[in-house]
């Protein structure tokens, strides 16, 4: 059950981050890297759309669960991480498919990918299940044209662009579709080490001022947590409530109240 | 006709009485006490009218029905004709003295006209504070004729808002005499009376996070009493004076702890992953009330400090906030939140049954009165907040307090009724 919790948190990760195939992830080691295997990397996780939408459904689940109980969350990433043969296996996958792929134009591969696979590392036991596929999934993807690729990071780039969480009245849970938002995110934090994010929950004025400044509290705390599954460090997430103290609309209905329930990204430099 | 007056009132009130079962009665026609304070001797010299003081204090307590003097001005008990007074139960004269150094000296007698005798005699109180002067005679006539002492002469604190700026404010029981204490352009929020009247805690947004401070009133010093990382808030204080109650996130969920009120000792207090907050403390120390949302909705819950598990206490309506103990430890005050309206409500321990004390609207933050007779709380309409008091039987409509601090609208928020003053 934690394997498949694990299994599924994964899965989520790849269809919401969406960049990179699991072979590329485990890539941990700094090793070359190449624009063809990015090319190639990003289209075979469209070419594994597919399979991963009939995930997706189990990944949600899974990830609620898992939110609802961090615990059971950190025991499943432990157990991911103690699949190490899985892992192994899945890197030699790799390590043929890129070889297939191009074996040309040989590139070192960015700090930013290499930061980016140390804070996934966690994930790894996703591409142990892919493994066997990943060969002819990568020889597949090179052939595939590079318009794809752009769709993938527009995509991202537009969720990032959001920097706000909003919520339901009374409730502090991240939506499902918000989730990719934050998870979005927090593969940048990941890109970029020397940023940092500031999470500051608000809430409407309907409730007690205090109770609003713990709602809030607990709204941001919600991002935070999601942000720390993915894998970003906690010294570099700061979480506040302002309550009902900094509205964003000041007006007294239902317009501007959805508007303050809210958590706000802020990033800073390190 | 008087009489028949008298009988619709009681005909009111048998009728209330059985209807209070299912229908909450705003500002029900209890008997109230008539009574006349004559415009003292002298009264008019001063910048502030004494009498006037004593006589708007016994108004807003919904004990009385003030009537006006028609009957004459006396000052002196030589000078009543008990006969001229058969409207009123009570009369209240007397006499002001200006003295050297700004002294100001109140004589006055408190009549029972239906006996025709003294209540007391004449009774002095002398300061330089002409509205507090006022306020301590009509804690001692209130406390005469109601067997309660009265509170109308302790302290209120409060936030005022006038654009970014948020100034902690102090001031008289009936919203005169207001003095910034703290004043600064980011939110503060839950000022809490030390048991002595004589330090406030309170939350601001100052530093980016919640933070809990303590002030002393006299020389205006400020400590951090919590800072840990997430927010600090919801301070109260035990009744010992050497506690308080704070809600931290320092382990999680907003939680409730103990702290010492050097900010050392921090021991939890609750132990769960939803929203604890707004801790009061039971008068004997024992118990806290608090809202919590464990159930799934804010609702109002009671622990001991001792231990075992807490008691869900409300149940109606759709959600419950920001309880505080009743003095006399059987009943306690709380917003009540239903159908997109906010009211002011109290609940006994024992029937509990809940009674609204307003009509509904924006109404939130209730604290008692040191007696326990009257309720504080914010009430706004509009964009803007300001205070109110109403009896803690709900007998008459809450009273609006006079906003005396300045010309400007300020947006008066997050009101408290501070201790008996020894």
């Amino acid at each position: 059950m934690i394997k498949n919790i694990a299994i599924s948190l994964l899965a989520v990760y790849v269809l919401t981050a969406c960049a990179k195939p699991p072979v590329a992830e485990v890539k941990k080691d700094g090793a070359s890297a190449t624009q063809a295997q990015a090319d190639e990397a990003a289209a075979r996780a469209a070419a594994h759309a597919a399979e991963v939408q009939k995930t997706e459904l189990e990944a949600a689940r899974a990830a609620a669960q898992a939110q609802a109980d961090e615990a059971a969350a950190r025991a499943a990433a432990h157990a991911a991480e103690m699949q190490s043969a899985q892992v192994e296996a899945a890197r030699a996958a790799a390590e043929r498919a890129q070889a297939d792929a191009a074996a040309a134009r040989a590139a070192v591969a960015t700090q930013a990918q290499a930061d980016e696979a140390a804070a996934n590392a966690v994930q790894a036991g996703a591409a142990a299940r892919d493994a066997a596929q990943a060969g002819a999934a990568a020889r597949d993807a090179a052939q595939v044209p590079a318009a794809r690729k752009m769709v993938v990071e527009d995509s991202i780039n537009e969720l990032l662009s959001k920097r706000a969480i909003y919520y339901p009245t009374d409730v502090d849970a991240i939506s499902e579709q918000d989730k990719r938002i934050v998870q979005a995110h927090a593969k940048y934090l990941a890109e970029h080490q020397k940023r940092s994010v500031r999470l500051e929950g608000n809430a409407d004025e309907r409730g007690s001022s205090e109770y609003n400044l713990a709602l809030g509290q607990r709204r941001a705390d919600g991002v935070k947590k999601l942000l720390l599954l993915s894998g970003i460090a906690e010294d570099r997430i700061e979480s506040v409530s302002y309550g009902e103290e900094k509205p964003a609309s000041s007006a007294h209905n239902e317009a501007a109240w959805s508007q303050n329930r809210r958590t706000d990204i802020k990033y800073s430099v390190r | 006709m008087l009489r028949c007056w008298a009988l619709m009132v009681l005909l009111c009130t048998a009728f209330s009485a059985r209807a209070a079962l299912t229908i909450d009665i705003v500002g029900a026609g209890e008997r109230q006490i008539p009574i006349a304070v004559v415009p003292f001797a002298n009264d008019g010299k001063l910048a502030q009218s004494i009498s006037d003081v004593i006589a708007q204090d016994l108004k807003r307590s919904g004990i009385f029905r003030l009537v006006d003097s028609a009957a004459g001005t006396p000052h002196e008990l030589n000078e009543v004709s008990y006969a001229d007074w058969t409207n009123v139960d009570n009369l209240v004269i007397g006499s002001v003295e200006t003295q050297p150094g700004n002294q100001v000296m109140v004589k006055f007698r408190l009549l029972d006209v239906v006996k025709q005798v003294e209540l007391f005699g004449q009774v002095s109180v002398r300061g330089t504070n002409a509205r507090f002067i006022g306020h301590r005679a009509a804690d001692l006539i209130y406390e005469k004729l109601t067997g309660t002492p009265g509170s109308f002469s302790t302290r209120i604190a409060y936030v005022a808002r006038q654009g970014r700026k948020n100034s902690l404010t102090v001031a008289d029981s009936d919203g005169y005499g207001a003095q910034a204490i703290q004043t600064i352009s980011e939110p503060i929020m839950s000022p809490a009376w030390s048991p002595d009247g004589s330090q406030l805690a309170y939350v601001t947004l100052e530093s980016g996070h919640a933070v809990v401070y303590i002030q002393t009133l006299a020389t205006t010093h400020r400590m951090v009493l919590s800072d840990a990382r997430g927010s600090n808030s919801a301070p109260t204080w035990a009744p010992d004076g050497k506690h308080l109650a704070v809600v931290l996130t320092r382990d999680g969920s907003p939680q409730i702890y103990l702290i010492r009120s050097d900010g050392g000792d921090l021991r939890r207090l609750t132990f769960g992953g939803s929203i604890d907050t707004e801790p009061s403390f039971s008068p004997d120390g024992r118990s806290l009330l608090f809202t919590s949302d464990r159930g799934g909705s804010a609702q109002i819950y009671k622990m001991s400090l001792s231990g075992g598990a807490a008691e869900r206490l409300t149940f109606e309506g759709g959600n419950n906030f920001s309880p505080r103990y009743n003095p006399d430890g059987k009943s306690f005050v709380f917003a009540h939140q239903a159908n997109g309206r906010f009211y002011i409500a109290v609940q006994d321990f024992q029937s509990k049954q809940m009674q609204l004390l307003t009509e509904g609207g924006w109404e939130k933050k209730p604290s008692f009165s040191p007696n326990g007779k009257l309720v504080l709380f914010g009430i706004e309409s509009g964009a803007r907040g300001t205070l109110a008091t109403v009896p803690s039987d709900g007998r008459i409509k809450y009273s609006r307090l006079k906003d005396a601090t300045s010309a400007q609208a300020q947006d008066l928020r997050e009101p408290t009724w501070g201790p008996l003053l020894k």
